[in-house]
């Protein structure tokens, strides 16, 4: 009797996820791998612990030279710049992939985030505006207050519109957002704020040293928000989401508060993106406008969709597809371009392209559970586009359906 | 917050010729959605293509600049005008036929489809951005239509209004009489809009909706298409994301008149027009995109089926 | 529960008028009429998905007109759809879970930082699901998808997943619709354990047999007006009644009228209306 996500070997696991290649593997294998698989759910929260040392010891690894593309500093660099972004897609997917909401403005909270440590610090010119001058730990919970307040003041009054326009309300809060950065004085507008401080620990100063950061700052982050999210994933509240996802007028009828649950959402969501701007804040010591692009929200919603809807190992996936291999591409080959296509740039063309593909084959995205798949390649009740019962379309349903059980 | 009122006069002309503008890109959002009950965003993207087409047609192929006068202004406008809509309406028809179909055969659930617009449109947009297309920078237009104070044009409210800005209002009013008149008086409109109103029993009467789904688009994507061509006469260059802003602020109108309704989308376009260029009058400049992306939550908080309602054929 | 005056019109059609009904305490109180009569309507005016135009709707000493369907299952009211709305891709277990989470108080915060009503509830929550389960018949298919589920099962789940919220009046919108001879029965006997264990009915049914078997007193609607309300052998000889079906053509009262759900059909339906402001 499992009301608790995720699988309980390793042979359902992929049934959920990889069907066709379930049925590949050569069963030795499989039971190998399953040793490891219900070993790792055996160590219950020992896991995260175990997680954790191992994510340590990733920058030593890559000291070594030991992976190719990703030697030495630049390795650690890459690492580093994923890590922030796995707090990101993290928070996204609790915002699309728990509770099915199109948030294309994402990246708004990251923003406000961001400029909360720097203007809680000492920063930027002598005249710079503060609201304080604190040292930049003690701006860790406001940044993440900050963010979670603007999640609740853009999700009250929105979060009742249907998906598409709840879409381009979230663009278009983005672009209010960072217009008004750029064109308040208090945040010195499209010169941004440079000189944001490191933290410090005593006589320790983080620096600009990436490991330090992704040691001590990332790793526990990013535990953090997985324990979180998993916790409300296989809760009352995972399950009122899951419950609006499906379909949100039978939810309401059995006693769910939707727009309550779906602010929730949106609020958690951006609590993640408080901390990770804070972590971009105090490492980087420069932000403005420009650093936080409409299109960086658009990049966070691909990554969290191509990674995989709903799926914390989804949402990693995304966010080293998305920052990290573009990258490692980029530093791999000499003229910044491959094919012609300009990575920092083409790359995105290529999202954009994978996203389509993603929708019409593998609508959940690559991790993504079957259930979660069928979730988005059907409609419910109320959200069908244009109901074609044509007999190519009936077809095509039905193929879907009898792909999947012959495989098991 | 001080005032210019001097101003009102010329910021009223650009809200009315922009808004006429944007009313023709507003088209192509209103009619997908009066069909699929979908935005389309990818039709920023379409609107993009429109233009570049022309621009590579008339700019670097045939190598035209300069104005010209009479006869073969007029039809050096038409071919242009043509070519633009013609590129933009095949490339809706190919991103309906590759993107949407595929989905609706599914009967995939809304979220897909909107994902895949998204990605779309940035397919689309940032494939132009490469170096073997547009590249990063703007690219001039081919400016057949003389502007400037010694061509053309008249002084209405203190503003000048040149050829190009003719164009847009007249080309723009010419268009909406034409699809009015399709929509509410043939064949095929009537098709359009009953797939709009009732789709199951649509296809029960005969209609094929899959082609009265590309002719949608089509149409659509042919007046962005024009819309394009003409913001390149308007303003001289294209830019590989020159769709976006505009995209966005035609969506607002088109949600503004009364999504799927297709006066509406006029309407919406010259009230938001209006609205976001006349703020210049106590705001500075740089709030203009500000306000027109608040004006989008505020319709949707307080008049959700906008003005004239959400019936497509008005 | 009483319904007074409530009238509901969509643009000028008056989909209910001057509608008013009182049903006590512990009785399985039936609802009848031709398609279109408004049943459905109604039920939607009583749980907050519309609010009615004109009229009050009562629940013991409070009232409910133009609350929320979530606020009106906490004050105890809950229903099933006509064109069954399960979560098909939960399990049968995980759908009627959700109706239990109902009665929890499991906050956010709760649910993050796990404390023991949290370990508490998700207990007994487990529990009381499977128990729901069993009452109605289907808990072997506890972990299966509900979309897997047969017909008849699924409306079971349906009742299941209802009955979770711990209703003091539970409506059922024709929940024999699609069933056959054998488990219509099991639907009645269902149906009378509800009421013998505490819980008013009110019931939509177009299967006369199955609604005049089971109710205590009915209701007709016809055109969105009540025509006759009483004991079900005295609505039967009414002849309001037999005209109201005749007259549309639905069969004649004593017949079953065996309606299957439309799907995408007029507006005397669960759907909520298109538009940017709803859904």
């Amino acid at each position: 009797m499992a009301t608790k996500a995720g699988a309980s070997d390793f042979r359902t696991y992929l049934d959920e996820r990889f069907p066709r290649l379930s049925g590949r593997l050569p069963e030795g294998f499989v039971n190998s791998a399953n040793v490891v698989f219900v070993g790792w759910r055996r160590l219950g929260y020992f896991k995260y612990l175990l997680a954790g040392v191992l994510m340590w010891y990733i920058p030593e690894l890559l000291e070594r030279d030991w992976m190719p593309l990703l030697q030495g500093n630049f390795g650690i660099t890459v690492l580093f710049n994923v890590g922030y972004y796995i707090l990101l897609t993290l928070g996204l997917s609790v915002v699309v992939g728990l509770a099915g909401l199109l948030d294309l403005g994402y990246i708004a909270f990251f923003m406000l985030g961001s400029y909360t440590v720097a203007l809680m610090t000492q920063s930027g010119s002598p005249d710079q505006f503060h609201i304080v001058e604190w040292t930049p730990w003690a701006s860790i919970p406001f940044a993440v207050i900050v963010a979670m307040l603007a999640g609740f003041a853009l999700g009250v009054p929105t979060l009742r519109l249907r998906g598409d326009y709840l879409a381009i309300v979230t663009l278009g809060f983005h672009e209010i957002v960072r217009q008004a950065a750029n064109n308040l004085e208090i945040t010195n507008g499209s010169r941004g704020i440079a000189g944001i401080p490191h933290p410090t620990v005593g006589d320790f100063d983080f620096g600009l040293d990436p490991t330090t950061y992704w040691r001590y700052l990332c790793i526990p982050a990013i535990i953090l928000a997985v324990i979180m999210i998993r916790h409300l994933d296989s809760s009352r509240v995972g399950r009122y989401w899951a419950a609006i996802r499906e379909d949100e007028v039978a939810a309401a009828a059995m006693g769910v508060p939707v727009t309550k649950m779906k602010v929730f959402a949106f609020v958690i969501g951006a609590s993640t993106s408080g901390i990770a701007g804070w972590i971009f804040s105090v490492k980087s010591g420069y932000i403005a406008p420009n650093s936080f692009p409409l299109l960086e929200s658009i990049l966070v919603l691909s990554a969290v969709v191509l990674g995989g809807l709903g799926s914390i190992a989804g949402a990693v996936l995304g966010a080293i597809l998305v920052e990290g291999l573009p990258s490692v591409i980029q530093d791999a080959s000499p003229s910044g371009a491959v094919l012609g296509f300009n990575i920092e740039t083409g790359r995105i063309a290529v999202f954009g392209l994978a996203l389509i593909i993603v929708m019409i084959y593998r609508p959940g995205g690559l991790l993504a559970a079957k259930r979660r798949r069928t979730e988005l390649s059907e409609a419910g009740a109320a959200d069908a586009v244009v109901v074609d019962e044509s007999a190519e379309a009936i077809k095509a349903r039905d193929a879907d359906l009898y792909d999947e059980e012959k495989k098991g | 917050m001080n005032c210019d009122l001097g101003l009102l006069g010329p910021t009223f002309v650009t809200g009315i010729i922009l808004g006429f503008l944007y009313a023709l890109i507003a088209l192509g959002y209103t009619m997908v959605y009066g069909v699929l009950k979908l935005i389309n965003f990818a039709h920023d993207a379409i609107f993009m293509v429109g233009a570049v087409a022309a621009f590579y047609v008339f700019g670097e192929w045939l190598g035209i600049s300069g104005s010209r006068t009479g006869l073969t202004l007029l039809v050096m406008l038409l071919a242009m005008l043509l070519v633009a809509g013609a590129a933009a309406a095949v490339s809706a028809a190919l991103l309906e036929r590759t993107a949407y179909r595929p989905l609706r055969r599914r009967n995939a659930a809304r979220l897909s489809y909107l994902i895949s617009a998204i990605g779309a449109s940035f397919f689309i947009t940032y494939l132009f951005q490469q170096d073997f297309l547009l590249g990063p920078g703007q690219r001039n237009f081919p400016s057949i239509l003389a502007a400037g104070s010694d061509a053309f044009g008249f002084t209405l409210l203190d503003s000048r209004i040149n050829n190009p800005e003719i164009l847009v209002v007249v080309g723009a009013l010419v268009c909406f009489l034409f699809l009015d008149r399709l929509i509410n008086q043939t064949a095929t409109g009537r098709s359009i809009r009953a797939l709009s109103e009732d789709p199951v029993a649509s296809q029960l009467m005969g209609i094929n909706i899959d082609r009265v789904i590309v002719t949608t688009f089509v149409i659509g994507g042919f007046f962005g298409g024009v819309a394009g061509a003409m913001y390149g006469l308007l303003f001289g260059n294209v830019v590989w994301n020159m769709g976006f802003i505009p995209g966005i602020k035609a969506f607002t109108a088109a949600v503004l008149g009364g999504i799927g309704n297709i006066r509406g989308a006029m309407l919406g376009a010259l009230l938001l027009g209006l609205v976001e260029n006349m703020s210049v009058v106590c705001l500075d400049a740089e709030w203009k995109n500000v306000v027109a992306f608040t004006l989008l939550p505020l319709v949707l908080i307080f008049r959700p089926t906008g003005i004239l309602g959400e019936r497509i054929g008005g | 529960m009483t319904v007074k005056n409530v009238t509901m019109e969509f643009g000028g059609l008056k989909a209910l008028s001057d509608v008013n009904i009182e049903i006590n305490e512990g009785e399985i109180f039936g609802l009848i009429g031709p398609n279109g009569a408004g049943k459905t309507t109604l039920f939607n005016c009583i749980t907050g998905v519309y609010t009615p135009t004109t009229g009050q709707v009562g629940f013991g000493a409070e009232s409910i007109t133009g609350k929320r369907p979530d606020q009106i299952v906490d004050m105890g009211i809950c229903r099933t759809f006509q064109q069954i709305r399960l979560f098909p891709n939960m399990t049968a277990l995980e759908n009627v879970f959700v109706g239990v989470d109902a009665r929890h108080q499991t906050s956010v915060f709760g649910a993050m930082f796990r404390g023991p009503r949290f370990h508490h509830e998700e207990k007994e929550g487990e529990e009381r699901s499977f128990r729901l389960l069993e009452y109605c018949g289907i808990h072997k298919f506890a972990n299966e998808l509900g979309k897997n589920l047969s017909y008849g099962d699924q409306r079971r789940l349906e009742i299941a997943r209802a009955l979770g919220t711990k209703p003091k009046l539970l409506l059922l919108d024709e929940p024999a619709a699609g069933m056959n001879p054998a488990e219509k029965n099991g639907l009645r006997d269902l149906v009378r354990r509800i009421r013998d264990d505490g819980v008013t009915v009110l019931l939509i049914e177009h299967d006369m047999k199955v609604v005049m078997g089971l109710s205590d007193r009915v209701a007709v609607l016809d055109h969105g007006e009540k025509i006759a309300e009483g004991v079900p052998e005295q609505v039967q000889k009414d002849p309001k009644v037999v005209e109201a079906y005749l007259g549309s053509g639905a069969g004649g009262n004593a017949g079953e009228a065996e309606d299957r759900p439309q799907a995408g059909a007029p507006k005397d339906t669960d759907e909520v209306g298109r538009g940017p402001g709803n859904g």
